[in-house]
Protein backbone atom coordinates (compact mmCIF):
# COMPACT_ATOMS: atom_id res chain seq x y z
CA UNK A 1 0.00 0.00 0.00
CA UNK A 2 0.84 3.87 -0.32
CA UNK A 3 2.16 5.54 2.65
CA UNK A 4 0.30 9.10 3.42
CA UNK A 5 0.70 11.83 6.06
CA UNK A 6 -2.23 13.42 6.96
CA UNK A 7 -4.45 11.80 4.16
CA UNK A 8 -2.13 12.97 1.38
CA UNK A 9 0.38 11.39 -1.00
CA UNK A 10 3.23 13.44 -1.04
CA UNK A 11 6.12 10.84 -1.56
CA UNK A 12 4.74 8.40 -4.07
CA UNK A 13 6.26 9.08 -6.85
CA UNK A 14 9.60 7.29 -5.71
CA UNK A 15 10.54 5.12 -2.98
CA UNK A 16 10.98 5.95 0.35
CA UNK A 17 11.76 4.46 3.79
CA UNK A 18 10.61 5.25 7.42
CA UNK A 19 13.02 4.35 11.09
CA UNK A 20 11.72 5.56 14.38
CA UNK A 21 14.33 7.71 16.25
CA UNK A 22 15.14 7.19 19.77
CA UNK A 23 12.56 6.31 22.24
CA UNK A 24 12.98 6.45 26.34
CA UNK A 25 13.23 8.78 28.71
CA UNK A 26 13.91 12.76 28.63
CA UNK A 27 17.38 13.14 30.50
CA UNK A 28 19.38 16.26 30.54
CA UNK A 29 23.07 16.99 31.54
CA UNK A 30 23.86 20.04 33.77
CA UNK A 31 26.67 21.27 35.33
CA UNK A 32 26.98 21.03 39.50
CA UNK A 33 29.11 23.27 41.56
CA UNK A 34 31.87 23.44 43.02
CA UNK A 35 33.11 20.65 40.98
CA UNK A 36 30.81 21.30 37.80
CA UNK A 37 31.09 17.93 36.71
CA UNK A 38 27.96 16.58 34.67
CA UNK A 39 24.81 15.33 36.09
CA UNK A 40 21.73 13.59 34.91
CA UNK A 41 18.41 14.70 35.64
CA UNK A 42 15.51 12.60 34.41
CA UNK A 43 12.89 15.34 33.78
CA UNK A 44 10.20 12.67 34.63
CA UNK A 45 8.94 12.56 30.41
CA UNK A 46 9.23 10.17 27.86
CA UNK A 47 11.12 11.50 24.27
CA UNK A 48 9.34 12.86 21.73
CA UNK A 49 8.18 10.27 18.92
CA UNK A 50 10.48 11.04 16.05
CA UNK A 51 10.10 9.07 12.55
CA UNK A 52 12.82 9.90 9.79
CA UNK A 53 11.64 8.98 6.30
CA UNK A 54 14.12 8.74 3.69
CA UNK A 55 13.47 8.87 -0.12
CA UNK A 56 13.38 9.99 -3.61
CA UNK A 57 10.96 12.08 -5.95
CA UNK A 58 10.75 11.39 -9.20
CA UNK A 59 9.34 13.11 -11.89
CA UNK A 60 9.60 13.27 -15.97
CA UNK A 61 10.79 16.99 -15.58
CA UNK A 62 12.32 19.31 -13.60
CA UNK A 63 9.25 21.24 -13.42
CA UNK A 64 7.41 18.45 -12.43
CA UNK A 65 10.03 17.69 -9.96
CA UNK A 66 9.42 21.03 -8.39
CA UNK A 67 5.38 21.10 -7.93
CA UNK A 68 6.49 17.67 -5.85
CA UNK A 69 8.95 19.73 -3.86
CA UNK A 70 7.59 22.65 -3.09
CA UNK A 71 3.86 20.25 -2.09
CA UNK A 72 5.92 19.14 0.75
CA UNK A 73 7.80 22.19 1.35
CA UNK A 74 4.04 23.88 1.84
CA UNK A 75 2.57 20.93 3.96
CA UNK A 76 6.40 21.21 6.00
CA UNK A 77 5.72 24.56 6.58
CA UNK A 78 2.41 25.19 7.82
CA UNK A 79 2.83 23.24 9.87
CA UNK A 80 1.09 20.28 9.27
CA UNK A 81 -0.60 18.02 11.91
CA UNK A 82 -1.88 14.71 11.10
CA UNK A 83 -1.27 11.11 11.09
CA UNK A 84 1.63 9.26 9.16
CA UNK A 85 1.07 5.74 8.08
CA UNK A 86 3.63 3.56 6.24
CA UNK A 87 3.41 1.31 3.17
CA UNK A 88 2.62 -1.71 5.86
CA UNK A 89 -0.34 0.21 7.55
CA UNK A 90 1.90 1.07 10.61
CA UNK A 91 0.37 4.12 11.56
CA UNK A 92 1.65 7.13 13.92
CA UNK A 93 -1.42 9.19 14.85
CA UNK A 94 -0.79 13.19 16.02
CA UNK A 95 2.39 13.39 13.96
CA UNK A 96 3.65 16.99 12.75
CA UNK A 97 5.99 17.13 9.49
CA UNK A 98 8.42 19.37 10.73
CA UNK A 99 11.02 19.24 8.31
CA UNK A 100 12.00 18.23 4.70
CA UNK A 101 15.58 18.98 3.18
CA UNK A 102 16.73 18.13 0.21
CA UNK A 103 19.86 15.57 0.33
CA UNK A 104 21.75 17.25 -2.71
CA UNK A 105 21.21 18.56 -6.25
CA UNK A 106 18.95 17.77 -8.37
CA UNK A 107 19.59 14.07 -10.73
CA UNK A 108 18.86 14.32 -13.93
CA UNK A 109 19.17 11.28 -16.14
CA UNK A 110 16.96 9.13 -17.20
CA UNK A 111 14.03 11.07 -15.20
CA UNK A 112 14.34 13.98 -12.66
CA UNK A 113 14.88 12.82 -9.23
CA UNK A 114 16.44 13.98 -5.50
CA UNK A 115 16.93 12.03 -2.59
CA UNK A 116 15.39 13.69 0.40
CA UNK A 117 14.79 13.61 4.39
CA UNK A 118 11.43 14.28 6.03
CA UNK A 119 11.12 14.67 9.81
CA UNK A 120 8.06 14.08 12.01
CA UNK A 121 7.58 14.58 15.07
CA UNK A 122 4.91 14.51 17.65
CA UNK A 123 5.00 17.12 20.30
CA UNK A 124 4.86 16.46 23.86
CA UNK A 125 4.42 13.00 25.69
CA UNK B 1 31.97 0.74 -28.95
CA UNK B 2 35.32 -0.18 -30.54
CA UNK B 3 36.72 1.27 -34.03
CA UNK B 4 39.51 -1.04 -35.74
CA UNK B 5 41.97 0.44 -37.83
CA UNK B 6 39.98 3.98 -38.36
CA UNK B 7 41.15 5.00 -41.92
CA UNK B 8 41.93 8.87 -40.36
CA UNK B 9 42.19 10.22 -37.28
CA UNK B 10 42.67 13.90 -36.42
CA UNK B 11 42.24 15.06 -33.03
CA UNK B 12 42.16 18.91 -33.51
CA UNK B 13 45.13 19.57 -36.38
CA UNK B 14 47.28 16.67 -35.23
CA UNK B 15 46.50 13.85 -38.05
CA UNK B 16 47.11 10.59 -35.82
CA UNK B 17 48.60 8.02 -38.30
CA UNK B 18 49.43 4.40 -37.60
CA UNK B 19 45.72 3.91 -35.17
CA UNK B 20 44.82 0.24 -34.21
CA UNK B 21 41.78 1.18 -32.36
CA UNK B 22 39.68 3.62 -30.91
CA UNK B 23 37.87 2.43 -28.27
CA UNK B 24 34.88 4.83 -26.39
CA UNK B 25 33.27 3.33 -22.91
CA UNK B 26 30.77 4.15 -20.98
CA UNK B 27 30.68 4.20 -17.51
CA UNK B 28 28.66 6.00 -14.57
CA UNK B 29 29.59 8.98 -12.33
CA UNK B 30 27.21 8.57 -10.33
CA UNK B 31 24.24 5.93 -9.91
CA UNK B 32 21.56 6.65 -8.03
CA UNK B 33 20.27 3.95 -6.36
CA UNK B 34 16.93 3.34 -3.83
CA UNK B 35 15.14 0.93 -2.17
CA UNK B 36 11.98 0.75 -0.31
CA UNK B 37 10.31 -0.89 2.79
CA UNK B 38 8.64 -2.80 0.50
CA UNK B 39 11.26 -5.39 0.25
CA UNK B 40 14.74 -6.17 -0.47
CA UNK B 41 15.47 -5.29 -4.50
CA UNK B 42 16.37 -1.90 -5.77
CA UNK B 43 13.42 -0.18 -6.83
CA UNK B 44 14.63 3.23 -8.29
CA UNK B 45 18.23 3.63 -10.66
CA UNK B 46 19.15 6.02 -12.45
CA UNK B 47 22.87 7.39 -13.87
CA UNK B 48 22.68 11.34 -13.75
CA UNK B 49 26.34 11.78 -14.05
CA UNK B 50 28.09 9.77 -16.80
CA UNK B 51 31.59 9.84 -18.84
CA UNK B 52 32.35 8.39 -21.96
CA UNK B 53 35.79 8.67 -22.42
CA UNK B 54 37.74 7.52 -25.59
CA UNK B 55 41.32 5.97 -25.88
CA UNK B 56 43.24 6.26 -29.48
CA UNK B 57 45.85 3.38 -29.50
CA UNK B 58 48.35 3.88 -32.14
CA UNK B 59 51.74 2.53 -33.13
CA UNK B 60 54.73 4.53 -32.75
CA UNK B 61 57.17 4.16 -36.22
CA UNK B 62 59.30 7.22 -35.97
CA UNK B 63 60.33 10.04 -33.53
CA UNK B 64 57.59 12.32 -32.66
CA UNK B 65 57.55 15.69 -30.73
CA UNK B 66 55.09 15.38 -27.78
CA UNK B 67 52.90 17.92 -29.29
CA UNK B 68 49.57 16.26 -27.20
CA UNK B 69 49.39 17.02 -23.65
CA UNK B 70 47.07 16.20 -21.05
CA UNK B 71 44.40 18.95 -20.71
CA UNK B 72 44.67 20.21 -24.35
CA UNK B 73 41.03 20.43 -25.57
CA UNK B 74 40.00 19.08 -29.22
CA UNK B 75 38.11 17.99 -31.81
CA UNK B 76 38.24 14.14 -32.37
CA UNK B 77 37.21 12.52 -35.41
CA UNK B 78 37.43 9.59 -37.15
CA UNK B 79 36.25 7.61 -40.64
CA UNK B 80 35.78 4.49 -40.70
CA UNK B 81 34.26 2.10 -43.68
CA UNK B 82 34.22 -1.84 -44.02
CA UNK B 83 36.61 -1.42 -46.49
CA UNK B 84 38.25 1.22 -49.13
CA UNK B 85 35.36 0.17 -51.65
CA UNK B 86 32.66 0.89 -49.08
CA UNK B 87 30.55 3.50 -50.87
CA UNK B 88 30.11 5.35 -47.88
CA UNK B 89 31.65 5.76 -44.19
CA UNK B 90 31.05 6.67 -41.02
CA UNK B 91 32.61 9.73 -39.41
CA UNK B 92 32.67 9.92 -35.72
CA UNK B 93 33.42 12.86 -33.91
CA UNK B 94 33.45 14.48 -29.90
CA UNK B 95 35.11 17.15 -28.57
CA UNK B 96 37.84 15.70 -26.23
CA UNK B 97 39.91 16.75 -23.31
CA UNK B 98 43.56 14.98 -23.26
CA UNK B 99 43.93 13.27 -19.65
CA UNK B 100 47.20 11.15 -20.47
CA UNK B 101 49.25 10.03 -23.15
CA UNK B 102 51.00 6.93 -21.86
CA UNK B 103 53.43 4.82 -23.64
CA UNK B 104 54.34 0.93 -23.70
CA UNK B 105 56.56 -1.22 -25.61
CA UNK B 106 55.84 -4.92 -26.42
CA UNK B 107 57.74 -7.47 -28.87
CA UNK B 108 54.42 -8.31 -30.74
CA UNK B 109 53.32 -4.37 -30.98
CA UNK B 110 56.27 -2.60 -31.37
CA UNK B 111 55.70 0.59 -29.51
CA UNK B 112 52.06 1.67 -28.51
CA UNK B 113 50.85 5.28 -27.48
CA UNK B 114 47.66 5.45 -25.95
CA UNK B 115 46.12 8.66 -25.84
CA UNK B 116 42.74 8.75 -23.09
CA UNK B 117 40.31 11.11 -23.43
CA UNK B 118 36.76 12.82 -21.89
CA UNK B 119 34.02 14.02 -24.09
CA UNK B 120 32.26 16.69 -23.23
CA UNK B 121 29.53 18.57 -24.11
CA UNK B 122 28.84 22.68 -23.83
CA UNK B 123 25.37 21.85 -22.54
CA UNK B 124 25.39 18.38 -20.39
CA UNK B 125 21.97 16.54 -22.14
CA UNK B 126 23.29 15.78 -25.60
CA UNK B 127 25.28 13.07 -26.09
CA UNK B 128 29.11 14.11 -26.77
CA UNK B 129 29.75 11.60 -29.70
CA UNK B 130 28.29 12.64 -33.12
CA UNK B 131 28.36 9.75 -36.09
CA UNK B 132 27.28 10.43 -39.31
CA UNK B 133 27.26 8.65 -42.66
CA UNK B 134 29.48 10.40 -45.25
CA UNK B 135 29.69 9.28 -48.68
CA UNK B 136 32.63 8.63 -50.62
CA UNK B 137 33.65 5.62 -48.48
CA UNK B 138 36.98 5.06 -46.49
Amino acid sequence: MASSFAGLDLFGSGPHRFAMGAAGRLVVGVLRPPTYDTRSIDMAATLELRIVQTGRLVAPTPAALWTLIDAVRTQAELPRNGTLIDHHARTWANMTLIRFELAGPINRGRVTSVAYTAEYLRYGP
Amino acid sequence: MIYLSPRRVTLGANELTHVSRITIDRTADLIAVEHSDLGPHVEFVDVPEQRVTLRIVRTITADEPGVIKPGQQHTLSLRTAPSPASPSAREVTASVVVVSVEHDYSVKHGLEQTITTIALVGSGGADPITETIVAGGG
